[in-house]
């Protein structure tokens, strides 16, 4: 058993005890891990170790059955109502299937991720501030996909989709970005563009990223800290250089 | 021969005696049957040549206000049914308990014929287009909110997801994620039941419910098949044209415009 460390001055996100059983299986057995500010960390496990259900709790798409999420101090676990959809927009999380409108145009899209900030009202008639088109428009010119933004989003591609997505979490304004296997469903080229948008926004903007992936080769690649889920507990904790196939191999 | 087999076998055999039964029960003619089909074409034959007994413009004029019964249903059904919908579906309102009686309400609309909910009107608001309008109306209401609640729960939840997961509030996740994908299905659903209200709205005048019935049931009791030629040959046109320009229009919201 891998002792949790954390790789920085102080941690950012403090995971205790994390418990999760839907009927009878178990996704996550009293998981505790912390995370340091401005990390790139990958999440890696077999198929079912829990890695999905655990940022779907950080960020209460899921709720677990007991244990704590603080973030900065604040508990998340009893955040209610508003300030649980403020703490969702301040922590943003991009999908494999990448979950954007499809029947809007990309620009749009980005331009929801200030969804917080905005009025309802006026939103739901798809009024925008001029301010936000801009900002939108900003986003995805640093994206590379400004020729794109009055495309429908189901015309794009699958990485130009996840960039869109990417985009519309720098529109919330993250501090801290959950990606569940971004490019799972992407080429290796695709890939190798959405992981360096994900570390461009790790360095730039000193996002803390929270990247589950399939591949250890993706997270030797692109990330500080390697993190290996089997059966909803941490067996690997660690820098990606210590990390072997064991972590596929280990105990089932 | 498999399980399943021998089972479709069994209910085959049950519905085919079930049937032979129903016949016996209900003493089917089957004697009458060929001097039926031979009367007939009597009929047909005396339906030629069509004529209008001078009234073709009363004729037109009463397939407009069919047309106009029609589509006033298909709006005003078409407006009501959306919020009703929306609020009928598990993903908008997740309490069974609250969804319980819409969802009922939907299912006794849909399933009260249209003559009879016209024979209601009558009653309610008198003789007239009114009554079959208000007819059409509740059973569109209910069978588009039905419709629409079911799109809405078969919906795909990613878009959805995506938008709680940047903070949306229902409302917004509704907007977005939900209506941009029912949207097109919907008004597509809709312009099918203007076909269906016409067709519909041709026989409502048998009860007093206005629209161009009112001369057909007259001139059948009559026996006056020319003139009864012409009101068919008229729905016809008018069916025909209604479904080519829906079915144009349906085809091109399906394509995504
Ligand atoms: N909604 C659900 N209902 C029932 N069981 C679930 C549900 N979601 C996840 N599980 C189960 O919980 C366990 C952990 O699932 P989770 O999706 O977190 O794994 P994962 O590590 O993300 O796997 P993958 O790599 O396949 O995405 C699995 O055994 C899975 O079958
Ligand atoms: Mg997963």
């Amino acid at each position: 058993m891998w002792r949790t460390r954390s790789c920085g001055a102080y941690s950012l996100l403090e995971i205790t005890g994390l418990r999760k059983s839907y009927g009878g299986t178990t996704a996550l057995d009293g998981l505790s891990v912390s995370f340091a500010a401005g990390q790139m960390v990958g999440i890696v496990g077999r198929s079912g170790a829990g890695k999905s259900t655990l940022l779907r709790c950080v960020n209460r798409l899921i709720e677990p059955d007991s244990g704590g999420i603080v973030y900065g101090g604040r508990d998340i676990l009893a955040l209610r109502g508003s300030a649980l959809h403020d703490w969702r927009a301040e922590c943003g999380m991009i999908f494999q299937q990448f979950h954007l409108v499809d029947r809007l145009d990309a620009v749009t899209n980005v331009m929801l991720g200030a969804v917080r900030r905005r009025r309802t009202l006026p939103l739901l008639f798809k009024i925008f501030p001029e301010a936000d088109r801009r900002r939108a428009m900003e986003l995805l010119e640093r994206l590379d996909l400004a020729a794109q933004s009055g495309q429908m989003v189901r015309t794009l591609s699958g990485g130009q989709q996840q960039r869109v997505a990417i985009a519309r979490a720098l529109m919330q304004g993250v501090k801290i970005l959950l990606a569940d296997e971004p490019v799972a469903s992407l080429d290796p080229e695709n890939a190798r563009v959405v992981m360096e948008a994900l570390r461009g926004l790790q360095r730039e903007d000193g996002v803390t990223v929270l990247c589950n992936l399939h591949q250890l080769e993706l997270a030797r690649t692109y990330c500080d800290r390697v993190i290996g889920l089997a059966k909803g507990k941490v067996i690997f904790d660690g820098r990606p250089a210590e990390m072997t196939e064991r972590i596929y191999t280990a105990a089932v | 021969m498999g399980a399943a087999e021998d089972c479709g076998v069994k209910w085959g055999l049950a519905v085919l005696a079930f049937t032979a039964y129903a016949a016996w029960q209900l003493g089917l003619p089957l004697r009458g049957l060929g001097p039926g089909v031979v009367k007939l074409f009597g009929i047909a034959g005396q339906m030629l040549p069509p004529e209008s007994g001078g009234q073709l413009g009363v004729f037109v004029y009463s397939l407009v206000e069919t047309v106009a019964m029609a589509l006033a249903a298909t709006v005003m059904a078409g407006i009501a049914a959306f919020p009703l919908g929306l609020l009928g579906a598990g993903r908008v309102v997740p309490s069974l308990f609250a969804r319980w009686p819409l969802r009922r309400g939907m299912d006794v609309a849909r399933s009260i014929d249209s003559l009879l909910w016209a024979l209601l009107f009558v009653n309610a608001v008198g003789l007239g287009p009114f009554a079959g309008v208000m007819a059409l109306t509740m059973i569109d209401l209910g069978t588009l909110a039905k419709l629409l609640s079911e799109t809405v729960d078969h919906a795909s939840i990613g878009p959805v997801e995506g938008l709680e997961a940047a903070g949306a509030n229902r409302w917004e996740s509704v907007r977005f994620g939900i209506l941009p994908q029912v949207l097109p299905a919907y008004t597509s659903q809709v312009l099918y039941y203007f076909e269906s209200n016409i067709r519909h709205a041709t026989i409502l005048g048998i009860v007093g419910a206005g629209g161009i019935g009112t001369y057909l049931s007259d001139r059948l009791r009559v026996n006056d098949w020319r003139e009864v030629a012409t009101l068919v040959l008229l729905i016809l046109l008018t069916v025909t044209v209604v479904d080519r320009c829906s079915r144009w229009a349906r085809l091109r919201l399906e394509r995504g415009v």
